[in-house]
């Protein structure tokens, strides 16, 4: 199963993002106008009655206000929030958003707080996330801390925009709703969902390209000559340029260049008719390439509709820079920027939409990308992912 | 202890803790014996099966409109009363415990408790329901600080807590060991700042202006009434329920108060006289008073006659255990002959001169009242009038004249001399007690035979009422006035608390007689009365007579705890001062406004202001929320449905669900429970999944899912539904 490459920290989200000033507020709610008319009618029974258990009773409601308000003031004065770095998130995997939760309180503990996640534009968000993005944590202790974790399995890759994340409370009595709320930006890129393709798809692809043709500006076991340099001993005296030897009067060695490795374009086009789903398919295929090429170590470059070109280069880094570009990408319907024809790397286009150009090369269609992927071998979380692209085969008879 | 097995615990605790509370107070056996067991095991199987109905939706909305129409009709046979509303609550209570699926059912369950509890303050205010409000207290507190946690509510994120960082303190407490931690400093800290509020909030002050809300009684319990009708049960029972508290002091010279009770000094509490035979009933001939005494201020001492100087005087003290109802005059029990009387409530106290007989009339409610007399010996009345007695019979005045010349009186009063009377009915009362036996089985009687006759002549078996109406007569027909009074025997005297107790079984029935005085006599065999009166020393008895004293001591300290005491107890602060000149003045205006029929008027403006508030603040506070609500009301008493055309077509996939047995936790996401689906059934999985997203769309994002998606999924949900029937 084919691996997103390692996770490249966000340029625009922050590493950790610092606690600012927090807003408290109290809320009015619906249980506290219910324990409202409960008060007034106990005062006006007592009255009314003179009945001494009664104005007991509404001695305790007003000490239950009293001492609610006591209580629920001195927890969540000191609770203090900070958002931890999201972990990678990628299509159909949990996403895990963690809020630290301390109490500088030394007596009182701060309990059944719920949490909740605003982001800046929640009509974007829920694009991405299921929504609300709310949390619990039953406790912090005194001088004690939590981690609450939020956890969503995004549907759709883009970057989530973090804002305001409020804790609100209404222990002990739930009379009133007391809340802390506190800004904290924070974006966390999606990255497209990655899933295995099939065996061979991508080698049939790669091996079309000259393998080793080329030569790179490092030494190497390739065929090329890269240029000479003095013997070492150890090195091997078939290797040894006898010619410049005598014409420098010191033993030197032929060295080779290295192979280049083998290069693959990746372009994506987009045609009239692509649905906002086989956008999202060639996406997901696009990202799955990506990786699968990465781990085969091979050159990949990426050209997207909209001007975005990544020239072909090897490596977990750029694989991981190449998935960031996929996620943050808008669909476009221009067309995409081709690859130079002197490149003599393989070429690997994948459509949406039936007026898509296909360009030289492979191609693949994100309307049969159920055929690209390896689906036996996923595994539940993988199933989700599938499931999340809308990537499994349609039912006998159905239509998809 | 898991949080949801303590959550369990403690708010089925709440739920028998109320109930158990509110039949203790309204007495009614039944409640308890039915609807505890009931609650317990209702609350036991909603318990058990977690989110699921153990009825189905329509049979619950079906018990619940039945429930409220019961209610509806109760109230309008009998009147809007705490006995009718409280069982309605009851039957919400168990009916909500079959629809336990959301936390908003279970605040509705506590709630309801809550409702119960004070449901029973408004009913009793008897030492074992305080004592169950007590320990329904913490229990209280605690549930509803385990609903804030519970687990159930959010088993999704309670598992995405993680551990907490590393340089955190490691203060980690179990959130319900906090839980006991908090209940334990927060029920103490709650009654003191109640006992404060308790302490500073004035009494008096607007009484009754709602009209009564608490169970009345006083009426219905035995003894409270001014007429006996012989062969029918009238002050006679055998119900242990106690009535009064009676402490019977001797004020000395030097104004301190010593009680002059013992185990063996029994004295006879006046209620009513009843002085008119007809046809089986006797009834009084002015009722219960006649002149009227202003007693608006809750502490002033009203003389009724001038004391004698150097006699002792002493005060009874009477604490009724029920509140009295309001407006019905009914008797200040007493000794003979009162010389003043005070009472802690707004109200009239009436004296009818002729017979001494004190009365109440006011608002209702508790009531706290002491007499002062002179002695408990009566011989010192007024005489009565001189004129003779209307002779009962022929028949009876040979009897009588029979019984009296046996031992040598002359039974004709021309002839006797008044210093003979008071043999005379002493040998009748001797003939009584040593011929006759007494039962408190009522004997039937024939139809067109006097009872009394019946009495003398047949069975000579009978119980006090038929003891006093034989001597009553028997001293008629030989020329001595006579007459039945009705009260109460305080024979149970508690040496712990320095007083009496009062059951409905102490009431009695005996006899004042003479012709120069008038004297008290009691027919009733005395073996019989000390064991009908006097409990046995046994063992239960001892710790029935400690639990009394624990009992008076509630009543006289807590119950009757009025405005006086709370100004003594304030006093010291210098508070009181001002506030009791205020609460004077306002109780006078209150008294002469209802005097002048006026009370009528102000306490509708009063009932029409906060009627008027309440409904524009929650008409304000609420619109936005009930307007979601009010389409679909009709339909469903729970959890908003999804509205919209992708929320219709979740609904549906969630019926559809249903069907299949897999039915979503009200606490997963939709797209969550999509995803848990088994893999076996790919379609379902995918199809729910779709329709989860297009509510989604149409719920987060806020826009209208594409209507050909909606149209597709409604067709494949259509489709599934036929091959799941088929």
């Amino acid at each position: 199963m084919a691996h997103a490459p390692a996770h490249r920290p966000d340029p625009v989200a922050p590493a950790q993002v610092p606690a600012g000033r927090p807003r408290r507020r109290y809320h009015f709610h619906w249980p506290g106008l219910v324990f409202l008319v409960v008060v007034i009618f106990l005062a006006v029974g007592a009255i009314n009655s003179q009945n001494n258990l009664l104005f007991a009773s509404l001695g305790l409601a007003i000490g239950a206000l009293l001492l609610s308000g006591f209580m629920s003031g001195s927890a969540l004065m000191g609770l203090r929030l900070a958002r931890l770095p999201a972990t990678p998130a990628v299509v159909g995997r949990p996403l895990h958003l963690r809020v630290e939760l301390r109490n500088a309180s030394r007596v009182v503990p701060a309990m059944a707080l719920h949490l909740r996640e605003s982001p800046a534009d929640p009509s974007q968000a829920a694009k991405i996330v299921q929504l609300p993005l709310t949390g619990f944590c039953q406790m912090v202790a005194p001088r004690g801390g939590e981690i609450a974790v939020i956890t969503r399995r995004p549907t759709r890759r883009g970057r989530l925009v973090l804002g305001r994340i409020t804790a609100w409370s209404t222990f002990p009595f739930g009379l009133t709703r007391k809340s802390v709320s506190i800004d904290l930006p924070q974006s966390v890129v999606i990255l497209p969902a990655v899933l295995p393709l099939r065996r061979g798809v991508l080698r049939g692809i790669t091996t079309a390209a000259r393998h080793g043709t080329g030569a790179t500006s490092k030494p190497g076991a390739g065929e090329e000559l890269f240029g000479v340099r003095e013997y070492v001993p150890g090195d091997s005296p078939r290797r040894i340029a006898w010619r410049a030897s005598a014409r420098t009067g010191t033993l030197v060695v032929r060295q080779n260049a290295a192979p280049s490795p083998t290069r693959l374009w990746i372009t994506l086009s987009i045609g009239q008719g692509a649905s906002d789903r086989d956008v999202e398919r060639a996406v997901a295929l696009a990202a799955s390439a990506v990786a699968a090429a990465i781990d085969d170590h091979v050159a990949v470059g990426l050209a997207l509709p909209g001007g975005l070109v990544r020239t072909p280069r090897q490596g977990q880094s750029h694989g991981s820079r190449l998935l960031h570009d996929l996620a943050q990408w808008s669909p476009s319907m221009a067309p995409p920027p081709w690859p130079p024809s002197a490149d003599r790397a393989a070429r690997l286009t994948i459509t949406a939409g039936a007026s898509a150009q296909a360009g030289h090369g492979a191609v693949w269609r994100a309307e049969r990308a159920a055929e690209m992927f390896d689906l036996s071998v996923l595994d539940e979380s993988g199933l989700v992912a599938a499931g999340a692209l809308d990537l499994l085969p349609p039912p006998p008879g159905r239509a998809p | 202890m898991t949080l949801l097995r303590a959550y369990t615990l403690v708010t089925g605790g709440v739920i028998l803790l109320s109930t158990s509370a509110y039949a203790t107070a309204s007495g009614e056996s039944a409640l308890g014996v039915f609807a505890l067991p009931t609650l317990a095991v209702l609350w036991w199987l909603s318990s058990r099966v977690g989110r699921r109905l153990l009825l189905p939706r329509s049979a619950v909305n079906l018990l619940l409109i039945a429930a409220l129409a019961y209610g509806g009709w109760r109230m309008f046979g009998t009147g809007v009363d705490i006995t009718s509303i409280a069982q309605v609550v009851v039957l919400l209570l168990a009916i909500k415990l079959t629809d336990r699926r959301s936390h908003r059912d279970d605040a509705q369950v506590i709630l309801l408790a809550v409702f119960l509890a004070v449901a029973a303050i408004l009913d009793s205010n008897k030492l074992s329901v305080g004592v169950q409000l007590l320990v329904l207290l913490p229990t209280l507190i605690a549930s509803i600080m385990l609903y804030q946690l519970h687990p159930a509510y959010w088993p999704g994120l309670e598992r995405a807590s993680a551990a907490p960082p590393p340089d955190a303190a490691p203060k980690r407490r179990s959130p319900a060991r906090a839980i006991a931690t908090a209940t334990a400093w927060a029920t103490p800290a709650m009654l003191g700042a109640a006992w404060l509020i308790f302490l500073i909030i004035p009494r008096g002050m607007g009484e009754n202006a709602f009209g009564q809300w608490g169970r009345p009684q006083g009426s219905t319990v035995t003894g409270f009434t001014d007429r006996v009708s012989l062969g029918r049960r009238n002050i006679i029972s055998e119900s242990p329920e106690i009535v009064f508290d009676a402490r019977i002091e001797e004020i000395r010279p030097n104004g301190q108060a010593d009680s002059i009770g013992a185990i063996d000094r029994v004295f006879y509490l006046r209620g009513a006289v009843l002085d008119v035979y007809a046809g089986g009933q006797w009834t009084s001939a002015q009722g219960f008073g006649s002149g009227v005494i202003d007693n608006r201020l809750t502490n002033h001492r009203h003389e009724l006659r001038r004391p004698v100087r150097q006699r002792v005087q002493i005060r009874q003290t009477i604490t009724l255990r029920d509140p009295l109802p309001r407006n019905q005059t009914l008797p200040l029990f007493h000794l003979f002959p009162p010389i003043a009387v005070q009472a802690d409530r707004v109200g009239w106290i009436l004296i009818e001169p002729s017979t001494m007989i004190l009365s109440f009339r006011g608002d209702g409610g508790q009531l706290q009242y002491a007499v002062w007399s002179h002695t408990v010996d009566e011989r010192e009345a007024p005489p009565p009038p001189r004129a003779r007695p209307i002779p009962p019979g022929a028949r009876l005045v040979e009897l009588a004249s029979s019984i009296v010349a046996e031992t040598g009186i002359s039974p004709d009063p021309d002839v006797r001399p008044f210093e003979d009377d008071a043999r005379a009915i002493q040998s009748i009362m001797d003939w009584l007690r040593t011929g006759f036996k007494y039962s408190l089985e009522e004997p039937a009687v024939p139809e067109g035979v006097d009872p009394i006759d019946h009495f003398l002549f047949t069975t000579r078996t009978g119980h006090c009422e038929y003891f006093a109406s034989a001597m009553v007569f028997l001293c008629r027909a030989i020329g001595i006035h006579a007459r039945v009074v009705t009260g109460y025997v305080a024979a149970e005297y508690n040496e712990a608390s320095g007083h009496y107790t009062v059951r409905q079984s102490n009431a009695h029935a005996w006899v004042e007689a003479g012709r120069v005085r008038w004297g008290r006599y009691d027919p009733t065999p005395p073996s019989d009365l000390v064991r009908l009166h006097r409990p046995e020393p046994t063992l239960a008895s001892r710790i029935r007579s400690w639990l009394d004293a624990v009992e008076y001591a509630w009543n006289s300290s807590f119950v009757a705890f009025d405005e006086s005491r709370r100004q003594r107890l304030m006093s010291p602060t210098g508070v009181a001062s001002s506030q009791s000149a205020w609460i004077d003045r306002m109780s006078r205006a209150m008294a002469d406004a209802a005097r002048r029929d006026q009370q009528r008027s102000i306490r509708g403006a009063l009932a029409l202001i906060i009627a008027a508030g309440a409904i524009v603040l929650a008409a304000v506070l609420l619109w936005p929320r009930l307007r979601r609500h009010i389409p679909r009301l009709g339909r469903s008493f729970g959890t908003p449905a999804p509205s919209g055309p992708a929320g219709r077509l979740y609904t549906q996939l969630l019926a559809e669900l249903n069907r299949r047995g897999l039915s979503k936790p009200f606490w997963r996401p939709p797209i969550d429970h999509a995803d848990a689906m088994p893999v076996t059934d790919p379609e379902l999985r995918a199809l729910a999944r779709d329709i989860s997203s297009l509510y989604y769309e149409q719920r987060f994002a806020g826009r209208s899912p594409d209507q050909s998606r909606i149209i597709q999924a409604r067709r494949r949900l259509r489709a599934l539904g036929q091959v799941q029937r088929s």
